[in-house]
């Protein structure tokens, strides 16, 4: 019988090396964690374009607060809270201030820290929940998601929505581990924080709620887990309570963005569904091997559950609203939660767990993660080119618009008026959505007779179509535009989105006509809603 | 040597359970899962992203792992390589020139080629398992035969050669006292026609071992050592050992080599072939080179039981050679053949450590006689051996086997493609056809530089302390002769077996570099085609960057040969070597020290010349009115404005001092111009247009420039204003109070109210700039009437009023005209304008009037002519009708009237 030798031919083939990884260090899972958020950052960096609507308008809102409340500037007019999805003197607030010193990639840079955080709680939930080689895989599968990657460079109340909630959720677990109360405040404040940043961020709550009472039932019984959760319940419901006292208009806009919404982007379910399955189905695949892996045990199931069963919760809201608008950002709301069983599955599936050492094995959570930035990345790029670069058009209108002479109509006013707005007051816009108009025999008009009074007197100094989602508004100005000779056509300018091309149509009052109506004395609002 | 005895464990346990259901699970899913991940990167085009995001996951996986840092280094960086070539080769593969297919596919084959190598290498480095063996025997009971083939070596070198054999055996036989070793020296001198070969016999009778000299000639060295072994019945449960003749053995050699074959699966232990003679500059390149084999390569091979034999410094199985027939004697690389038909059956392992010690070939000729013949032979196995190799099913090696044999045999194709490597670039700038279309800078930036950047990383953490570029070098080196080897391969040249001298040979090594000259010379032809081609394009960019390394690596080889041969000269041997050793020719560290103190040195000496000088303080300027000093100035057309300067001031006899164009904002600040004309003791005035060609004519609007589309372009005006330091005129918005203008305040959506918003807008800039040395002319079409366009007073610093006198027109006196506009502007200098077309009789009138009536304007700052005609597209008999040397009459009262005025002083 033979005996089995090991021959160390390896041993001898690198004998000079001395150097190696300690795996005792302390240091090693915060240069893991660091080298992923320093990638996160990179990809996210990759995504270049112009502000998106709502990114206008939020930093636009923000700077009128922040001129209001530290400049003394006048008071803001626009009614935000009636139609913002999160609390305007928030998020907007600090956009604005960014935006202030360093434009938008200022606010976009606070939204990157914020995603950034994310990932840092994604790791540090895994962690807790399962080990270190899990939150590895979670951490680096969750930043290359392309919902993550998209909320990187996205500058909206998402981002610090979800780093408030994350923060809630680490410090929930933190709080189920201890009897004191510290970590229980902390998590009441972090999840009002979120909410108020933005209302969707209550969809969540049940989920970090549930995490704190079960863990803290399993390690200390059921008094603790009902006082932790009362504490935490007290601390979101009188926070919210008071906010909503302070400003009743809120509840109108909790309402009709959150609560009540109707659908903006009316979408066809089974289309949403797909859109789901592509935009998170393989971090939900991965999470389900995860869910399903290990010894089963009545302490951890139900926690892996909850996990996994959030990710769902956007795409079913979604999809019961059949509302298309912002899925691709909600979805990483549940990828968080999703991201510490796709970890573990990741790490225990590829052999990360139990082979300590450089091999093919561990080329199987490298493949699966390169798959998923692949994935990731294209499909960020993707949500990143859903809006028209407008430096052609803002380059155009620079030529022809002037500071408080001249009114101007345009189809998302928000992004020209927040790249205009060295040079064009706020009141100058007017936009398609809502408009107001009394014509020159005193008549008070509103919707597209508005807009028509408005064109055949000549109160527009330019009017800017692209037919995007006001196409039927615009097509009604356009109409008239075609009908009429007050105005002249004097560019067309081509962008391209990831939709396909299109065009800027921008017109302006023909030189030889002179605005015919009465001063009006009120402008229209904007209109847009989350 | 440490041998670890290990038992199998009797109950599996649930970890190892998941272990072997883990290692079952990544069998099948690592390849499925890296196909498709090579699929989707291939049609993705992530491009650099891809080898980011390999480095980055890579470094967060096995930051854990219990690797060496260079284990990990060489997974990451080999997963970069694998993953970056796989994109650049799928992009590369669309931009092939298919109408210049001679350049374009050999090009791609050659990359392709190239591309196959690097994977293979990485795969070949990629951290592995040893193998695991088996005791079967004990080895030590089996007899030696240690061989020493000889033909013409010489005795010094073989009486070195037989003592290290002798002291290894008794090493050997010390430790081990049931073995038995024979040391045989297989002697081929008499065959080889070696006048001396009765020298061996003696040599070896002195030494007491025992010799064979061979009678009958023919399969060269294997059937040198194959006519030993059979008469001395080195046969079956035998070993033997090969030593060439120059290979010295370590003591324990022995030691090491034989415990392996514990195994009875052992076929062969194989170790590295190292040189001695490092003070040789040949042989110290030509062993960094071995080193990339023996170091690099071999570990891994030898980690997937597809080490072959390397000829010397080898223990065979003697029955496993016996399974073959012997040494095959067809080949002149009988062992990397043999190897092919025992792998099949027989495993091999390579032991890294240096357990004996050559001399490597002492020049250039040697050097390529034995890459030449490694060549062919391994070639000529290609050739005779391919369906073992690549045939499923034929042959009995496994898929590792197949790739190591398959990269050896391809291995010496390198030669066609550092030729291709080497045309191509010289073939582009010459010819023009370029062998990739369709790309552009960025495109090329981004899938070849990741590839090219961790190609040459992973390469050189695999190196790190184990062999460097000069390795790569006299690889590069050997093209043209593995070139003329593949020639005589395909057409089924042979050639005998040629020993490798072991001396220096008296030949100069410039012989031997002929080729490498000759390409060097049309390298640099290729080069100063394409600097004065055009350098802008961004494949002549790129093509120039190649060409430039490829120089270097010829000039390398090159300086090689010289720096070798300038160290034989025996009368300035010391001059010789201090000159090589500064040059960093010398074979030790200092090459490389030499190199990149040199190249440091080009880039800190091409810094100094490329970069623009740092910024020193601008001289503020502010135009002063001085009745004493009147300037004389010319405004040209463009298409005058190289030629006529000097004319004018022969014949007028009055240097201009201010010299006038116009530019359009696209354009940039002439520097050099502006240079010429502080020479010339001139100041330029720059009329500054904000039209550009081809672009709407609203971005030339006043709202346009106010609110800033231009913002960019006036920066790098004031930026290169203010570098310039001198002062400078510059007129903006000139005639923004008509409709001809191109930025008008009555029309093109201009207002009035824009031309201060505009006006300021450009100074800002300026001065943000720091170009404080500005003076700016206001220059409306009508300054006596200019106050509902014109900007605060205090932002002009001049005011120009243009007299320009068309034929058939009226022509209004011009002292009306000055007293009005030096009322509007009292205490502005003031710039006039002045042209005029129609008699000759006309001018002279005119201009006599208008001398006596700019002797009388006290603000009178320059009195400047427009020599040529203001209409635009104007040709050269039109600026002749306008010019002040139209005729001699004119010409007399323009130079009086200058005279005059710049004469005041």
């Amino acid at each position: 019988m033979a005996q089995r030798v090991l021959y160390p031919q390896q041993a001898q083939s690198s004998p000079t090396i001395s150097l190696r990884l300690r795996t005792s260090t302390r240091a090693v899972p915060w240069i893991a964690l660091v080298l992923t958020l320093v990638f996160q950052t990179l990809l996210s960096m990759n995504l270049q374009n112009t502000a998106f609507q709502d990114e206008a308008l939020y930093v636009y809102a923000g700077r009128e607060y922040f001129d209001e409340y530290f400049f003394g500037g006048e008071p803001v007019v626009e009614p935000y809270a009636l139609y913002f999805s999160g609390l305007p003197t928030f998020y907007p607030l600090i956009a604005g201030g960014l935006d202030i010193v360093a434009g938008i990639e200022g606010a976009r840079f606070f939204s990157l820290i914020c995603m950034l955080i994310v990932t840092a709680c994604a790791f540090v939930v895994t962690r807790r929940l399962f080990d270190l080689n899990s939150a590895i895989c979670a951490a680096v599968l969750y930043a290359v998601q392309g919902s993550v990657l998209f909320l990187s460079r996205l500058a909206t109340y998402d981002a610090m929505c979800l780093a408030l909630a994350a923060i809630g959720t680490v410090c929930a677990l933190r709080a189920s581990e201890q009897r004191g109360l510290g970590f229980t405040i902390l998590a009441g404040l972090a999840l009002l924080s979120a909410v108020a940043a933005k209302y969707a961020g209550l969809m969540f709550l049940p989920t970090v709620l549930a995490i704190l009472a079960w863990r803290t039932f399993q390690t200390f019984g059921i008094v603790q887990a009902a006082i932790k959760l009362i504490v935490v319940v007290a601390i979101i419901g009188g926070g919210i309570a008071i906010i909503l006292t302070l400003d009743p208009q809120l509840w109108i806009g909790v309402s009709q963005t959150t609560t009540n919404r109707q659908a903006l982007l009316q979408t066809d379910r089974l289309d949403l569904t797909l859109r789901s399955v592509q935009w998170a189905g393989l971090m939900m695949v991965i999470a389900a091997i995860g869910l399903l892996s290990g010894r089963f045990s009545w302490k951890t199931f139900p926690l892996k559950l909850v996990f996994f069963a959030t990710i769902f919760i956007a795409p079913i809201y979604h999809i019961y609203k059949m509302e298309g608008f912002s899925l691709h950002k909600h979805i990483a709301y549940g990828l968080f939660f999703g991201a510490p069983l796709a970890g573990y599955a990741l790490a225990r599936w590829s052999g990360y767990m139990t082979v300590r050492n450089v091999g093919k094995k561990w080329t199987v959570a490298l493949t699966v993660i390169l798959l998923a930035f692949g994935l990731g990345l294209t499909q960020a790029r993707g949500f990143y080119a859903e809006w028209a670069d407008s430096d052609d058009l803002i380059r155009l209108l620079r030529t022809q618009v002037r500071p408080g002479a001249g009114r101007y109509l345009a189809e998302e006013s928000e992004v020209m008026r927040y790249y205009l707005q060295d040079v064009v007051y706020g009141w100058q816009w007017n936009q398609l959505y809502w408009f107001y108009y009394t014509d020159k025999v005193g008549q008070q008009l509103q919707g597209v007779p508005a807009y028509h009074a408005a064109i055949d007197e000549g109160y527009f100094d330019l009017i800017i179509l692209r037919y995007g989602p006001a196409v039927t508004t615009a097509q009604a100005v356009d109409d008239r535009l075609h009908g009429g000779t007050n105005y002249e056509l004097i560019a067309e300018i081509p962008y391209y989105t990831m939709f396909g091309e299109g065009i800027y149509w921008v017109w302006r009052r023909a030189e030889n006509i002179e605005f015919s109506g009465r001063p009006q004395i009120a402008s229209a609002t904007d209109g847009s809603q989350q | 040597m440490n041998i670890g005895i290990t038992s199998a464990p009797h109950t599996e346990t649930r970890p190892r359970r998941i272990q072997r259901w883990n290692i079952t699970m990544s069998s099948l899913i690592v390849p499925l899962l890296a196909m498709g991940a090579g699929i989707w990167l291939w049609q993705a085009e992530l491009g650099v992203w891809v080898a980011i995001a390999t480095l980055f996951i890579s470094l967060i996986l096995v930051i854990r792992a219990k690797s060496s840092w260079r284990e990990v280094a060489v997974w990451v960086f080999g997963m970069i390589v694998i993953i970056s070539a796989v994109d650049y080769m799928g992009w590369r593969f669309r931009l092939i020139n298919l109408q210049g297919w001679w350049i374009g596919i050999p090009l791609f084959a050659a990359e392709l080629f190239g591309a196959l190598h690097v994977i293979g290498l990485q795969y070949t480095l990629y951290p592995r398992k040893p193998q695991t063996l088996e005791q079967h025997v004990d080895p030590f009971a089996l007899p030696i035969y240690i061989m020493i083939p000889t033909v013409n070596e010489g005795i010094d070198i073989l009486r070195k050669t037989i003592n290290g054999a002798l002291i290894a055996r008794e090493r050997y036989l010390k430790q081990h006292p049931e073995g038995q070793v024979t040391i045989v020296i297989c002697n081929d001198g008499l065959v080889a026609g070696y006048a001396e070969w009765r020298d061996v016999e003696e040599i070896a009778e002195l030494l007491n071992v025992t010799y064979v000299t061979r009678t009958t000639k023919g399969g060269a060295k294997a059937g040198n050592l194959e006519n030993a072994r059979q008469l001395l019945n080195a046969t079956g449960n035998a070993l033997m050992v090969i030593f060439d003749a120059d290979q010295v053995a370590h003591p324990d050699f022995l030691v090491k080599t034989i415990s392996p074959f514990a195994d009875s699966r052992i076929g062969w232990v194989q170790t590295g072939q190292y040189y001695g003679n490092l003070d040789n500059s040949i042989s110290h390149w030509a062993h960094d080179q071995q080193a990339l084999f023996y170091k690099m390569l071999c570990p891994g091979k030898s980690n997937m039981n597809a080490m072959f034999i390397c000829g010397t410094n080898v223990v065979l199985r003697t029955a496993a050679l016996d399974e073959i027939g012997g040494l095959p004697q067809d080949s002149v690389t009988e062992d990397f053949a043999a190897s092919i038909l025992l792998h099949p059956r027989w495993r091999s392992v390579f032991i890294e450590d240096k357990l004996a010690e050559g001399i490597g070939p002492m020049d250039l000729r040697s050097y390529f006689k034995q890459q030449r013949r490694w060549a062919m032979g391994t070639l000529g196995v290609l050739r005779t051996h391919w369906k073992e190799i690549f045939l499923p099913g034929r042959g009995g090696l496994n898929i590792n086997q197949r790739i190591q044999y398959a990269l050896a045999c391809t291995h010496y194709l390198s030669g066609l493609r550092d030729l291709i490597y080497v045309i191509a670039p010289i073939a582009f700038l010459i010819t023009g056809i370029p062998a990739v279309i369709g790309s552009n800078l960025d495109s090329f930036m981004t899938h070849f530089i990741p590839y090219f950047a961790a190609s040459q990383v992973a390469f050189f953490v695999a190196a790190w302390r184990r062999s460097g570029i000069r390795g790569i070098v006299i690889g590069f080196a050997s093209f043209p002769i593995l070139v003329s080897a593949i020639i005589a391969v395909v057409s089924g040249r042979k050639i005998g077996f040629q020993v490798t001298s072991k001396q220096k040979l008296k030949d100069s090594n410039l012989q031997q570099v002929r080729p490498h000259l000759a390409f060097l010379l049309l390298s640099i032809v290729a080069l100063v085609i394409g600097l004065s081609v055009n350098y802008q394009s961004s494949s002549v960019i790129v093509t120039i960057i190649w060409i430039v390394y490829q120089i270097g690596m010829l000039g390398a080889a090159i300086g090689l040969a010289v720096a070798d041969d300038a160290r034989q000269l025996a009368p300035f041997r010391i001059l010789n070597q201090t000159i090589a050793a500064s040059f960093g020719l010398m074979t030790q560290r200092r090459t490389l020290v030499g190199a990149a103190l040199m190249t440091g040195a080009a880039i800190v000496v091409g810094l100094v010349l490329v970069l623009p000088t740092i910024n020193t303080p601008v001289q503020a300027f502010s135009p002063l009115i001085n009745n004493s000093v009147v300037r004389f100035g010319v405004k040209f057309p463009h298409d005058l404005l190289d030629t006529q300067v000097t004319v004018l001031r022969d014949e007028i006899g009055t240097a201009p001092q201010i010299i006038g164009r116009t530019q359009e904002i696209d354009d940039n600040f002439d520097s050099l111009w502006a240079a010429e004309l502080t020479a010339m003791r001139a100041r330029p005035w720059v009329t500054l247009l904000f039209s550009q060609p081809s672009v709407d004519i609203y971005y030339a609007s006043l709202p346009a420039i106010a609110n800033g589309v231009h913002d960019q372009a006036l920066q790098r005006w004031a930026r290169t204003i203010a570098d310039y330091q001198y002062p400078v005129y510059l007129t903006v918005l000139p005639h923004v109070d008509r409709n001809w203008s191109t930025s008008s305040a009555v029309t093109n959506n201009g207002i009035p109210a824009d031309v201060t918003r505009a006006w300021l807008h450009i100074q800002r800039i300026f001065a943000d700039e720091g170009a404080g040395n500005v003076a700016w002319v206001w220059s409306p079409a009508d300054p006596i009437n200019d106050e509902l366009y014109a900007p605060p007073t205090d932002s002009i610093d001049l005011v120009l009023m243009s007299l320009i006198r068309y034929p058939d027109t009226e022509w209004a006196a011009p002292v009306d005209e000055l007293t009005a506009f030096q009322s509007a502007y009292p205490n502005t200098p003031l710039f006039i304008e002045v042209s005029a077309a129609g008699s000759s009789e006309r001018k002279t009138a005119y201009f006599t009037l208008l001398h006596d009536a700019v002797m009388n304007v006290p603000n009178l700052y320059a009195l400047i002519y427009y020599e040529g005609s203001p209409r635009p597209g104007a040709v050269l008999s039109e600026h002749q009708e306008w010019s002040m040397l139209s005729d001699p009459l004119t010409t007399n009262a323009i130079r009086l009237m200058i005279q005059d005025i710049t004469d005041t002083e």
